[in-house]
């Protein structure tokens, strides 16, 4: 098969050609040099238009080329387009920027409404199609029988591996009417490449072309890891002893320095612990964690509230636009409506300003993406209280703390569920994953350990 | 005859006792690990380079390689049972490629493992594509290319334009300086 991609071209003064470096066939073979090695598709248009009309008048009263068909046909249709109009728009001819704002004007002072206008106006006329050869139709005649005795007295003198495939013919529209492989055309290579790449569950676009190198840069920017989908945990003591500061904010070297106070054992401390949701559906969560923290200091913990919801993310601008109905169906009934109800009407959280204390079973804040519930920890003493039997030296060196001993760090199970419609995820369906109860809705779930860090015990009592 | 030409034989343990009496042009490198066996003349050109681990078997004749031929690693250049093989200028038996041809005609290729049968006539400025083979006793015509599992075209390019000659031959003139610095020449072994 001759090849018709482009490779090295090489020639002497500055002249290039195509050469095939498998079977040596080169655009020489067809005429074809080239005066530089860039911009060859252009080159190579140039050269076929210029070659095309010679080839015309031997063909006599052939039908149009395919190059000429084509672009008659295209100018046609943009005659149409244009002759016909586009019948919403019966002002599209006026200076103002937008019709509907004209319409609106035009009907605030009386006269003919928008719709009356546009009745009086004259009926498009409808499209058509094309008529002749001027317009871009080709006939098809039976009885061109001098064209047809040529074209078989050729093939009589061909080998099979001289007429074009359908693959070759398919290759480009300069191709369509290539019987015989002499009679092909270079064509470049077709670049082809996804501007954007979506995920299949949910609405977001993993990446996206670099917009910052120019277009024809294919490098790409991978917008959502896998670990943006993961809900993102974090813990706060739900009263500060004293504001910390952000380290990044610190400006004096002694700020840094200035640690969190150590955590007293056998006080129970109360820890804020936010769940905020990265993906566009809300999700259930249920937290789990031992009543005692595994390792050498054993230390209480308790989650007050253990599964909740926590609202969709999403655009900023989707909440305020639509105030208090979107997360409402996510809150729970009778907290949600009348704290929305509250915060709308003096602008603040309204149970944050009363003095309100942690209950068991109840969230303790909600954004419209994450949610606050309350920990309530006991640290451990880090040295068991003194005995009265004396211990055997084995006991003795289990007591001995090793480094990093004292930091009370907490493990939650977080598991989380959603529901994605089906429409937009077959994924789900190969993976087999177990049908929701509304119909057309899929579950989803994800499910996780991790470790919370708290702080240091002390190491008084 | 169309079968595979004849299976090269087992490499002896040792380097063979007797050279065969070669005549080596003094510009032409020859691979110290280039192997030349049997007992015909071999005859090798001006700036000729045989590679590493390439093969000439005079066993069933002589061998000649034209100047400016390149023979790479591992192909195989000559008969064990009669018939010489006379390879002209500014040829390439490329890699892996076995030629037991009576002749090779300038300024061809034989591309990577494609095999040349016993007897065969390739003329000048041939290219036998990569795994393609030519028939023992086949002749080619001046300007054949064997591609496409066993089709022939004609080189048109090549055959209606000196140019492209005159630029072919300067490009293997410069490969064959290239490889003039890479291989270090061993044709003293062959010719004490």
């Amino acid at each position: 098969m001759p090849q018709r991609r482009e490779s090295g071209g090489r020639e002497a003064e500055d002249t290039y050609i195509l050469q095939c470096h498998y079977c040596d066939w080169s655009s020489l073979d067809i005429g074809v040099q080239l005066s530089k090695p860039t911009k060859i598709t252009e080159q190579l248009a140039k050269q076929r238009k210029s070659k095309r009309p010679s080839a015309l008048p031997a063909k006599g009263a052939q039908p149009l080329r395919h190059d000429d068909a084509f672009a008659n046909l295209t100018t046609f249709y943009k005659e149409q387009l244009n002759e016909s109009g586009d019948p919403q728009n019966p002002y599209s001819n006026s200076p103002y920027s937008s019709p509907n704002n004209l319409a609106r004007i035009m009907s605030l002072y009386g006269g003919l409404s928008a719709n009356a206008l546009k009745k009086t106006r004259e009926k498009p006329q409808p499209m058509r199609e094309a008529r002749g050869e001027k317009e871009g139709m080709s006939k098809w005649s039976l009885d061109d029988k001098a064209a047809d005795d040529s074209l078989l007295a050729r093939i009589r003198s061909l080998s099979w591996e001289d007429t074009t495939t359908t693959e070759q013919r398919l290759s480009a529209p300069a191709n369509n009417d290539a019987r015989t492989v002499d009679e092909l055309w270079p064509v470049a290579t077709q670049l082809r490449t996804r501007k954007c790449r979506r995920c299949r569950l949910c609405p977001q676009y993993l990446s996206y072309p670099d917009p910052k190198v120019k277009v024809n840069n294919i490098r790409y920017k991978i917008r959502v890891l896998a670990l943006n989908h993961i809900p993102r945990l974090s813990i706060r003591p739900l009263q500060a002893p004293l504001p910390l500061p952000n380290p990044a904010f610190c400006l004096h070297a002694a700020d840094l320095q200035q640690r969190q106070p150590d955590l007293q054992p056998h006080i129970p401390q109360q820890y804020v612990l936010t769940i905020r949701n990265p993906i566009l559906e809300p999700i259930k969560i249920t937290l789990a964690t031992p009543t005692i923290t595994p390792g050498r200091v054993a230390s209480r913990v308790t989650i007050l509230c253990p599964s909740f919801t926590v609202g969709p993310a999403g655009d900023v601008w989707d909440e305020a636009l639509s105030a208090s109905t979107t997360s409402n169906s996510t809150m729970n009934p009778g907290n949600g409506g009348r704290q929305a109800a509250m915060a709308s009407l003096t602008g603040r959280n309204a149970e944050e300003s009363l003095d309100r204390q942690p209950e068991a079973g109840k969230v303790w804040e909600r954004t419209r993406n994450s949610t606050g519930v309350v920990l309530e920890i006991v640290p451990g003493p880090l040295r068991p209280p003194p005995g009265i039997v004396p211990k055997s030296a084995k006991e003795m060196q289990d007591e001995e703390l090793e480094e990093g001993d004292e930091v009370l760090e907490v493990p939650v199970y977080v598991r989380a569920e959603w529901e994605v419609s089906e429409d937009n995820d077959d994924a789900g369906i190969r993976k087999g994953v177990s049908r929701g109860g509304e119909a057309g809705k899929v579950k989803k779930e994800l499910a996780f350990w991790c470790v919370l860090g708290v702080g240091r015990i002390g190491g008084g009592g | 005859m169309t079968s595979r030409p004849a299976p090269v034989p087992k490499r002896p343990s040792q380097l063979p006792v007797s050279k065969p009496p070669c005549t080596l042009h003094s510009s032409a490198i020859i691979a110290d690990k280039a192997q030349i066996t049997g007992s015909h003349a071999v005859e090798i050109g001006e700036n000729a380079v045989i590679h590493p681990w390439a093969r000439i078997r005079a066993e069933g004749g002589r061998v000649v390689i034209g100047k400016n031929s390149m023979v790479y690693e591992g192909a195989t250049i000559g008969t064990t049972d009669g018939g010489d093989v006379i390879i002209g200028d500014y040829v390439n038996i490329e890699t892996g490629a076995i030629v037991e041809a009576i002749s090779v005609g300038d300024g061809t290729t034989v591309e990577v493992n494609a095999v040349v049968g016993k007897g065969a006539v390739v003329g000048q400025w041939c290219k036998i594509a990569p795994l393609e083979r030519v028939e023992a006793d086949e002749e080619l015509e001046d300007f054949m290319v064997v591609y496409g599992d066993g089709r022939r075209r004609m080189d048109m390019t090549t055959k209606e334009h000196a140019e492209v000659r005159e630029l072919k031959k300067e490009g293997q003139e410069k490969a064959v300086q290239a490889m003039r610095t890479l291989i270090p020449n061993a044709a003293a072994k062959w010719t004490s």
